[in-house]
């Protein structure tokens, strides 16, 4: 995974996966930089309209397989 | 080994790397560099910089800043707080740096919009345009860089005064124009620079200043900014940059460093 920031395009490793507090922590090293996300109950609406595009699109082209499997 | 002497290098391009891989068999070196990644200005993805990074057996403290070099250790901040850790010697392989204002010569206030190049480029990779007319001192790979980072960002022309006249290829960009052999003698405008006068005479309109002309050693971990003190200065001057000097360069301060600790270690 790479991550774009002010200082250049860095690696970021993913090293776990934990729940914590309702949050789920991703723990990781964006280069040699200890790194965490977390990801919470009261960020799903902001995920949910940035993914709001792909889920469709992946979405209508499952349905679109589905549909020539079918013929 | 313990009884092997400590060396510590600031800067963890081609050149610093090249240096703790010179300096593998005969010392314990501890490469330092504010990025968290190897590889400078060459970057961490190319294949030079994994091979060195991989093969020099360094320890890699990458994301902490060199602070001061006091002549027998180097201070050093990261995640984790300030660290001290004692060297026999001191590499600094910082880099190097277009000439400020002041190198070049160039008189007039002080507006805003006068920026070196790298700083210029930075911004503009990050979608930050410093002018739409800007004027760049200098004909070299800073130059024809910043022009092109600068148009890609939008800047609607830009002028490339060179006072050592155009050292690549002419830009294929008609929004990029050139003066060669002529240079910027004085800046004037308020609060923003609006003018630059060159030594022909001639007055030309900008928004901003691109410093990109001539290349200085970057030195900025106090204490070791001259010479002596057990440290030495693996910064190749040359533009273009080129791995192949950024390596000789690397292999000639590690003899420097051996010559110290030989020195040191003669009763």
């Amino acid at each position: 995974m790479k991550v774009t920031s002010p200082i250049g395009e860095l690696p970021f490793v993913v090293r776990g996966v934990s729940l914590h507090d309702g949050h789920v922590v991703v723990e990781g090293e964006l280069g040699a930089w200890r790194s965490r996300i977390e990801v919470g109950a009261e960020d799903l609406p902001m995920l949910g309209r940035a993914f709001r595009g792909p889920l469709i699109a992946a979405g209508l082209g499952l349905a679109g397989i589905a549909l020539l499997r079918r013929r | 080994m313990p009884d092997r002497p400590l060396v510590a290098i600031v800067g963890a391009g081609i050149t610093g790397l090249a240096c703790a891989h010179a300096l593998r068999d005969v010392a314990d070196v501890t490469v330092v560099d504010r990025i968290p990644v190897p590889g400078g200005v060459h970057g961490w993805e190319a294949a030079e910089t994994r091979e060195l990074a991989r093969a020099c057996r360094a320890h890699m403290r990458l994301g902490e800043t060199a602070i001061r070099w006091d002549g027998l250790a180097l201070l050093a901040i990261g995640q984790d707080g300030p660290q001290r850790m004692e060297a026999a010697a001191l590499v600094i392989a910082t880099g190097a740096r277009p000439l400020g204002r002041a190198e070049l010569g160039i008189a007039g206030g002080r507006p805003a919009g006068i920026v070196a190049a790298t700083v210029a480029c930075h911004l503009a990779e990050n979608g930050l345009l410093v002018g739409r007319r800007p004027l760049i001192v200098g004909g070299g790979d800073w130059a024809m860089r910043a022009a092109g980072e600068l148009r890609a960002a939008g800047a609607e022309r830009a002028t490339l005064v060179c006072p050592d006249g155009l050292l690549r290829e002419r830009p294929v960009d008609d929004g990029v124009h050139v003066r060669e052999r002529d240079r910027v003698v004085s800046v004037a405008g308020t609060p923003r620079v609006r003018t630059a006068t060159l030594a022909s005479g001639e007055t030309l309109g900008c928004d901003a200043v691109v410093l990109a002309h001539g290349v200085a050693a970057l030195r900025n971990v106090d204490g070791a900014v001259w010479a002596g003190d057990r440290a030495v200065y693996a910064q190749p001057l040359a533009d273009p940059a080129t791995v192949e000097r950024a390596r000789a360069a690397g292999a000639e301060a590690a003899a420097a460093v051996r010559s110290l600790i030989d020195q040191e270690e003669r009763p």
